[in-house]
């Protein structure tokens, strides 16, 4: 399936008004470069066409609505609009259709409109089998910020395995997981016009109880989730305006290296925790007591002169010695006497058991008793010690912006401590809900409020419903769909765990064509987050360059893999990259998808763009403010552009290669 | 359907001793649920073929 943009517009917003033509590799120029100065709306237009591509409008608040107004203007309406190119495969014919978001901002609400090519229509008109690629944790692997790749990577706001899941159907085949169960539940607990017996009634009355307690426990669960991910969106927003702070007071360069001290300082607390815990698996490394007392029970078999001699050697030797160990002749009473003791010596296995004693025993006095372990803790208090001075050195920095930028930093520290604490505070409730316990803890099912635990409670049902199926009849019905229940979540589970190694293998290809072997990092596992690491040891994060990259070659790979020729759009595409990294990014785009649409700054073009231009045709796109701190770059524009700017609100916008070359643009416009 | 699907299908249905009748019909209705071309009463006539064929392929009648 291919889906290209092949026009973006814009009007009323926050934005400027503009309407934007892009193309992909069909027209010829597969990459389309947007320059925008800071400030210029760049991050609008890119939460736009997300919102549009994963439908997430339905869920927008009043204020989320509002906060896309062009203060500037008195209109209170706004309108954006994408113009689709959709081809379900090669054999089927390309759709047009455009998706546009009708804001009205004296109501603060938001209409999406779809139009197909006989203008506006009130269905979805694309293909239903793309719905589920339309979410927004699809959307995000490809439409994302190349500035803050490094989202996917931590293990609080990525989420890598959603679009693993969505892209290969898994999510599709845990829905119907979800309505296999659902229709067996119902089907059990229907009442019909059947009479029961007392124990059926009881059963089902019990059944219906634990239903509704699993429904209730699902919302409350789903609410917490959604508290949550607002919650982690403000926190990452705050950072995001702290930063900016930190930038204005001219202190970003120290908080910054700080930052990556801090991070580099727990992936050494963590690997040391995990060679720490290697140590341990050895009970002798952490207790000197052990090996003073095999010390002393070594002693004592040598001292007992044990193992000594088996009753096997007895055997053998009394039947054809003359003489007895002291040197004098074996009598026949003497061996008589030897025969009545010889259950006394040990057996055989008694003394293989005595040497295997003496033999470990010997090998654990060369064991350094408990110095490695010694060693391992100084080292890792050391490594917490550090820990908390460069916690106090953040705090002495964020202090210091306090007193340069007032309140206003205070205000974010603030509301950032009290946002951790919720979050954590969320975390457990979820904690909570997704808790297992033995089911024969509720036993015998009468308190369903007792239960806190989603599937705990799934788990209760599932066994009832077996219970009343058994009872009434459906016994047959119950055992094919434990049947079939199994084999679903066996093939969801071992599909999935092929599909992550196989997507292990080639982003960790694509790594390695963009980085080469000048930095060798790799993609250790694809779950939560993008686990990053080398020689299979994690690593909390690479290089700025590494995470960028990391996210290029899995979003890539994703796509590549599922056929989904998607567009890739990417704000501050190469921001993040050195300059070789920047020269590779361009030399394999149009290798990695057919529409690349970047949104970047001028000091993006350096190096990059000179690669691009030797591998791809390229759609330049310059777009500025029409205000008078820009006349230079008006003046630079030709009549046509100019008339085009005049007949626009508030936005020039040139499509010529030298301008976009020679614009110098400056980082903000505002 | 990918082949990781299919192949751990194949197996998961081998596993359990169902016959290719059953394990077509189950690819079938997952092939189905990814195109999303089903809704619920589809999905329900559905199931109903497959309980049958395996309770058929496992004698449980």
């Amino acid at each position: 399936m291919k889906i290209s943009i092949s026009q973006v517009q814009a009007k009323g917003l926050r934005c400027p008004d503009i309407d934007i033509d892009l193309y992909d590799q069909s027209s010829g120029k597969a990459v389309n470069l947007i320059q925008m100065p800071n400030g210029t709306g760049k991050t609008t237009i890119i939460s736009l066409i997300k919102a549009i591509l994963s439908r997430s409008v339905e869920s927008w608040k009043p204020s989320d609505i509002r906060e896309y107004k062009n203060k500037e203007s008195t209109s209170d309406s706004g309108e954006f609009k994408l113009k689709l190119i959709i081809q379900k495969s090669d054999e089927d014919e390309e759709i047009n259709a455009s998706i546009a978001l009708k804001f009205d901002f004296v109501n603060s609400a938001v209409e999406q409109l779809y139009f197909n090519k006989d203008g506006l229509t009130n269905v979805w008109p694309f293909p239903t089998e793309l719905i589920p690629y339309f979410q927004e944790d699809c959307v995000n692997l490809f439409v994302f910020m190349g500035d803050k790749a490094d989202q996917l990577l931590t293990q609080d706001t990525g989420d890598a395995l959603t679009p693993v899941k969505t892209f290969f159907g898994l999510t599709s085949i845990e829905d119907l997981n979800n309505s296999i169960e659902d229709l067996y539940k119902r089907k059990v607990s229907t009442r019909g016009n059947q009479t029961f017996n007392s124990s059926e009634s009881n059963l089902r009355q019990k059944l219906e109880l634990w239903m509704n307690r699993e429904k209730s426990l699902v919302i409350t669960y789903k609410d917490i989730k959604n508290t949550e991910k607002e919650k982690r969106i403000e926190l990452e927003n705050l950072k995001e305006e702290h930063k900016k702070l930190f930038e204005a007071a001219g202190l970003q360069t120290q908080v910054a290296g700080l930052e990556k001290d801090i991070q580099k300082n727990t992936t050494d607390i963590s690997n040391k925790n995990l060679q720490i815990m290697d140590v341990m698996r050895d009970p002798f490394s952490f207790s000197d007591s052990i090996q003073s007392d095999i010390k002393i029970l070594k002693n004592t078999l040598d001292d007992l002169d044990l193992p000594g001699t088996s009753r096997s050697f007895f055997d053998r030797w009394l039947p054809i010695s003359e003489t007895c160990f002291c040197g004098e002749h074996l009598t026949d009473s003497k061996k008589e006497i030897f025969k009545k003791n010889i259950e006394s010596f040990l057996t055989d296995d008694d003394i293989n058991v005595i040497e295997n004693i003496k033999n470990e025993a010997e090998s654990v006095f060369e064991i350094s008793p408990s110095s490695e372990l010694e060693t391992l803790f100084e080292e890792l208090s050391g490594l917490i010690n550090k820990k908390k001075s460069l916690e106090l050195q953040k705090r002495r920095l964020e202090i210091e912006l306090t007193e340069i930028s007032g309140s206003n930093s205070e205000e974010i520290l603030k509301r950032r401590d009290d946002l951790v604490k919720e979050l954590n505070t969320l975390d457990l409730k979820m904690g909570i809900i997704e808790s297992k316990k033995p089911i024969r803890t509720y036993k015998p099912f009468d308190e369903p409020k007792a239960c806190k635990s989603v599937s705990d409670c799934k788990e209760i049902v599932l066994h009832l419903s077996d219970e009343l199926s058994a009872l009434s009849g459906k016994k047959v019905y119950a055992d094919s769909k434990k049947v079939l229940s199994k084999i679903i979540t066996k093939t969801l589970t071992n599909s999935l765990k092929e599909l992550q190694n196989s997507l292990v293998k080639s982003t960790n290809e694509k790594l390695e064509s963009f980085l080469g072997d000048r930095e060798k990092i790799e993609v250790l596992s694809i779950n939560k987050n993008l686990q990053l690491g080398q020689n299979n040891q994690e690593q909390a994060q690479g290089s700025g360059a590494q995470n960028a990259i990391a996210i290029y070659s899995f979003a890539t790979s994703i796509l590549e893999r599922a056929e989904a020729n998607f567009p890739l759009i990417v704000d501050h595409p190469v921001t993040a990259l050195d300059n070789l990294s920047r020269e590779k990014l361009g030399e394999k785009i149009t290798e990695i998808t057919h529409q690349f649409i970047g949104f970047l700054i001028d000091t993006e073009r350096q190096v990059f763009l000179d690669s691009l231009e030797r591998s791809a045709d390229i759609n330049y796109v310059t777009i500025f403010r029409n205000w008078p701190g820009n006349i230079n770059l008006y003046e630079a524009l030709t009549d046509e552009e100019k008339q085009k700017c005049s007949d626009s609100t508030n936005a020039c916008l040139s499509y010529r290669k030298d301008f976009f070359h020679h614009s110098d643009m400056g980082t903000a416009d505002v | 359907m990918d082949f990781e699907i299919k192949n751990a299908l194949r197996k998961a249905c081998d596993e359990e001793n169902l016959d290719d009748a059953s394990f077509n019909a189950i690819k079938s209705l997952i092939d189905k649920k990814i195109s999303n071309k089903l809704d619920d009463s589809q999905i329900e006539s559905l199931l109903d073929n497959i309980y049958e064929l395996i309770a058929q392929s496992k004698n449980f009648k």
